[in-house]
């Protein structure tokens, strides 16, 4: 073996410890890669298998819903490897200053002197890398069996879906893919020891031959803050406080790895708990309001053009449906157990109208516009309600039959929080529906629903401001809702009478067809989210608890190589009359400032990104930003007890430490 | 025939207010084969003069000289390869590497070369240094004034014209200063190697050929022990 290479190898032997939180850090970066490499592999295996060698039409698009996410994740993973394992090769550098300048003295050159770090990096490769490769494959494994439950549970919703659908990942070994990751990590692991093997390179011969090898330290002049600061820590926790701070100040570099690490994992856990929070609460709002179990659904194809002679953008419905025949398919639905089916079409986008300021509230004219204005262009939702609905309804309102309604409600999202407003005055007798095409026609409104008088089935998402319930009309959807005693039967009933009524051939597709027609569960949305919630939960959170390992291979390798390097320093300490209990004290005053550097930069930041996470989610649902308090907490406990945790099985090795035997064996390095 | 000149030799540590002239323009030769004795008050400047003959350093200003070579206009690798192949150097804090057996930190120069150490050359010093015994044991592991004699034979495997040796026997009794004295000057009769001894020890300076005495940077005499 080469000397250098041999150099390399001892001191990896010597310090055991560091070399096995290197390895880890090394292995664990390489398995994560694996796993984002071996996800790309198999999620390409997947949309090969769906959609063609090609992609099909959306090609681009495929490759970077599956790219993009596994270059953010593989940044993240270079980047956390690149702090940490740099960290290893600096520390174990700059302990062996005194060493490279012996080197220097006996003729070897710079070059010589870094490779014996690159040497270091190629050892601690060719062992972390294989290992972390077998286990990525592991992990890919078992996230990919994850996956496919999940799919499965998704597949089984199937019925919902306009195409039948059966998703599922199979495990891919992919040799390109174990060669990337392979490769990238070993180009981490020498990018992270390039910059330390520089600087050994410059190690001063001069330096070390002036003493027995002493490791220089800086000397600092203390500001005025520092000096503050010392006075307070000083009264606060006595003089092992203003040794303990001393420490970390001088070690500064050493520390600031461990520092970012554990702030990364603030950050990161403190985002996901937000994130899993907000998710929950859209879950939430996304729950159906209405009681009924099963919802059978019409939805015609639309295309959407600009009108040539108006210049006005509208929309076409391939096949749409006039209120007639929803009303016979909700007579056949109530026929299947006698118990009424509610049916409701939809028209949101062939109709606008514009209404002056008068007949609007003045809540309603802040919602519309910013600034107040003589008329307003508003959408308008024509909702037709099947017969036996519909009577109820004009009983409600006081009209007769064939009237037009209007429903004088609002829900809107107001940042976050949602609000309901009584939209129009009593001023407001007849609307003027104006098309796209030019053509206009004037409704009159003869009765009023408001809010309190609207039956549960009306208040559904994304309303048009302006709403008119009709006897008859022709409409893009039509909803059914019922609530059987036999949910799966009627689905299965609901889809004969649903093929009668429309007639359309089950394989051919939505848009070939211009309309789709299915029939599921109320709650098969909700479900739909909660399994795809969940599933990027779970993996968000694989990913962080393993991220953050290799984090805590630096944590615990530099909290232990804190205290074992000093063992010289406690032994004069000891010598001098500190107590083994003032040691212990010191030393956890150490862990802790070193955790409260960490979560005075990872707490605000997490907090910002949750902040900042939630300003697109509240524009667009009344989801308000909450304070990630539990997550504060957690994460605060979390550090203090990881690196106290850390230190205090240190400071166990040291326990039965003989001063005189460490001064003398120390001092003679 | 001048083996080594130094011409103008002046180190200057640190700037402004705090800057400590070390040396002040020193300048001397020494023929192949001679013993140098250097002596001087501590803090005198003898430890940076040596410093800068071995090439670890740089001056501020003069030039050393070492077989026709200025050092100072090598580039700093050119320098390193020139140091492992014709200087040896000797420190008062042995200075071994403590990773590294006794034999393998003796041939460390020649392994930085990429060379087989030749197995007769190495018998030779252990036997030499009478570290025989000792070859496989750590640095930790031997006295201090066997850690000095492999840092001796360290300096002589490579059969260098130079020898460098800033208080070789400073940490050693006087028993063992003897040997270590009596291995060094046995290289210097019986190879012709020139031989630099910085020492604080006036029966050691005694034995040289010349004793040079540095005070506060400058060269205080310069004379002939023997004739
Ligand atoms: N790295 C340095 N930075 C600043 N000053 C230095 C440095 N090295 C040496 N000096 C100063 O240069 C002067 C000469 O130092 P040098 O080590 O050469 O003395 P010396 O003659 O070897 O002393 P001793 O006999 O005690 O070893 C001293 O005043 C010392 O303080
Ligand atoms: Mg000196």
């Amino acid at each position: 073996m080469k000397i250098t290479a041999k150099l390399a190898y001892s001191q990896l032997k010597i310090n055991r410890l560091r070399t096995a939180g290197a390895l880890a850090a090394i292995a664990l970066s390489t398995a994560l890669m694996t796993v984002v490499c071996s996800f790309v592999a198999s999620g390409n295996a997947m949309a090969v298998q769906l959609l063609g060698a090609d992609y099909g039409n959306y090609g681009n698009a495929y490759k970077g819903l599956l790219l993009l996410p596994a270059i953010f994740f593989g940044l993240m993973i270079v980047i956390m490897s690149v702090v940490v394992i740099s960290n290893v090769f600096r520390v174990s550098a700059e302990e062996r200053m005194a060493q490279f300048g012996i080197l220097k003295c006996v003729g070897a050159t710079g070059a010589q002197i870094s490779s014996v770090v690159l040497y270091e990096s190629v050892f601690l490769s060719a062992v972390g890398i294989p290992v972390g490769l077998v286990l990525g494959l592991g992990l890919a494994f078992v996230g990919i069996r994850v996956t496919n439950g999940f799919l499965g549970e998704l597949n089984a919703l199937a019925d919902m879906m306009v195409n039948k659908i059966n998703l599922s990942v199979s495990f891919v070994v992919s040799w390109q893919a174990l060669l990337v990751a392979a490769l990238i990590c070993f180009f981490t692991v020498l990018f992270s020891a390039w910059r330390p093997g520089r600087k050994a390179a410059k190690a001063s011969a001069v330096d070390s031959v002036r003493g027995a090898g002493t490791i220089t330290i800086r000397k600092t002049k203390p500001g005025k803050r520092e000096r503050g600061i010392g006075q307070l820590t000083q009264k606060l926790f006595g003089c092992e406080g203003v040794l303990a701070s001393k420490t970390i100040q001088r070690n500064r570099r050493s520390f600031r790895a461990t520092v970012v690490a554990l702030a990364t994992g603030v950050v990161l856990f403190v985002a996901l708990g937000s994130l899993s929070q907000q998710a929950n609460a859209l879950e939430c709002y996304m729950q159906p309001t209405v009681e009924e179990t099963v919802i059978a659904d019409y939805s015609s194809a639309r295309i959407t053009r600009t009108n040539e002679k108006t210049g006005r953008v509208e929309s076409v419905y391939r096949c749409p449906l006039d209120s007639d025949v929803g009303n016979t398919v909700a007579e056949k639905l109530s026929a299947y157990d006698g118990k009424s089916v509610y049916g409701l079409g939809l028209d949101l986008e062939t109709y606008y109208t514009v209404l002056p300021a008068e007949v609007i509230t003045g809540e309603m004219q802040g919602v519309l516009a910013d600034t107040p204005q003589a008329n307003y262009e508003i959408p308008v939702e024509i909702i037709p309600v099947d017969a036996y609905h519909y009577k109820a309804l004009c009983e409600k309102a006081g009209v007769a039959v064939g009237s037009t309604i209007l429903l004088n409600h609002y829900r809107y999202n107001d940042n976050g929080s949602e609000v309901d407003v009584t939209p129009y005055l009593p001023t407001l007798r007849s609307v003027t529906l104006k098309k796209a095409d030019g053509s206009e026609k004037t409704w009159t409104i003869d009765g009023v629903l408001t809010q309190a008088e609207m039956p549960q089935e009306l208040f559904y998402f994304n309303t048009n401001p302006i709403r008119l319930v009709v006897q008859q009309a022709e409409v893009r959807g039509y909803s059914w809702y019922a609530t059987p005693d036999d949910e799966a039967a009627f689905i299965a009933y609901a889809n004969t009478v649903l093929a009668e009524a429309f007639s359309a051939d089950a394989t051919t597709s939505y848009q070939e067809d211009g309309f789709s027609t299915r029939a599921y569960k109320t709650n098969d949305y909700a479900k739909v989210m909660n399994i795809a919630n969940v599933l990027v939960l779970v993996f968000m959170y694989s990913f962080v608890v393993l991220l953050m390992l290799i984090g805590f291979t630096n944590v615990v390798s530099t909290m232990f190589t804190n205290v074992v390097m000093r063992a010289r320093e406690f032994a004069v300490l000891q010598s001098v009359g500190m107590t083994q209990e003032g040691l212990r004290r010191m030393l956890a005053l150490e862990s802790i400032l070193c955790s409260l550097k960490a979560l005075a930069v990872g707490l605000p930041v997490g907090v910002a990104i949750t902040y900042l996470i939630n300003l697109p989610i509240r524009q667009m649902f009344p989801v308000p930003y909450a304070f990630p308090w539990l997550w504060v907490l957690l994460c605060t406990v979390g550090v203090l007890g990881i690196t106290w945790g850390t230190t205090r099985c240190a400071t166990h090795t040291l326990r039965n430490q003989n001063i005189i035997e460490t001064i003398r064996t120390q001092s003679g390095r | 025939m001048a083996i080594l000149t130094v011409e103008g030799l002046s180190k200057i540590y640190g700037e402004g207010t705090t800057a400590v002239a070390a040396l002040k323009g020193v300048s001397f030769a020494v023929n192949k084969g001679e013993f140098v004795a250097i002596i001087g008050a501590s803090g005198s400047g003898k430890s940076t003069l040596m410093n800068l003959i071995g090439g670890i350093d740089r001056p501020t200003a003069g030039r050393v000289t070492i077989d026709g070579n200025d050092i100072y206009k090598l580039s700093e690798s050119e320098r390193a390869i020139f140091r492992r192949r014709n200087v040896g150097m000797v420190y008062q804090f042995y200075n071994l590497i403590a990773t590294l057996t006794a034999e393998e930190n003796i041939t460390l120069p020649r392994l930085l070369d990429n060379r087989k150490p030749d197995a007769a050359k190495l018998a030779h010093i252990l036997a030499m240094t009478g570290l025989t015994e000792r070859a496989t044991h750590l640095p930790s592991e031997l006295s201090g004034g066997q850690q000095q004699r492999v840092s001796i034979g360290r300096a002589l495997i490579n059969d260098p014209a130079f020898i460098l040796a800033d208080e070789p026997t400073g940490n050693l009794d006087s028993k063992s200063s003897h040997e270590i004295m009596d291995l060094l000057k046995l290289a210097n009769k019986r190879s012709h190697q020139t031989l630099l001894v910085i020492t604080h020890d006036e029966k050691i300076a005694l034995q040289a050929d010349r004793i040079i005495t540095i005070g506060d940077g400058t060269i205080l005499s310069d004379e002939v022990v023997k004739g």
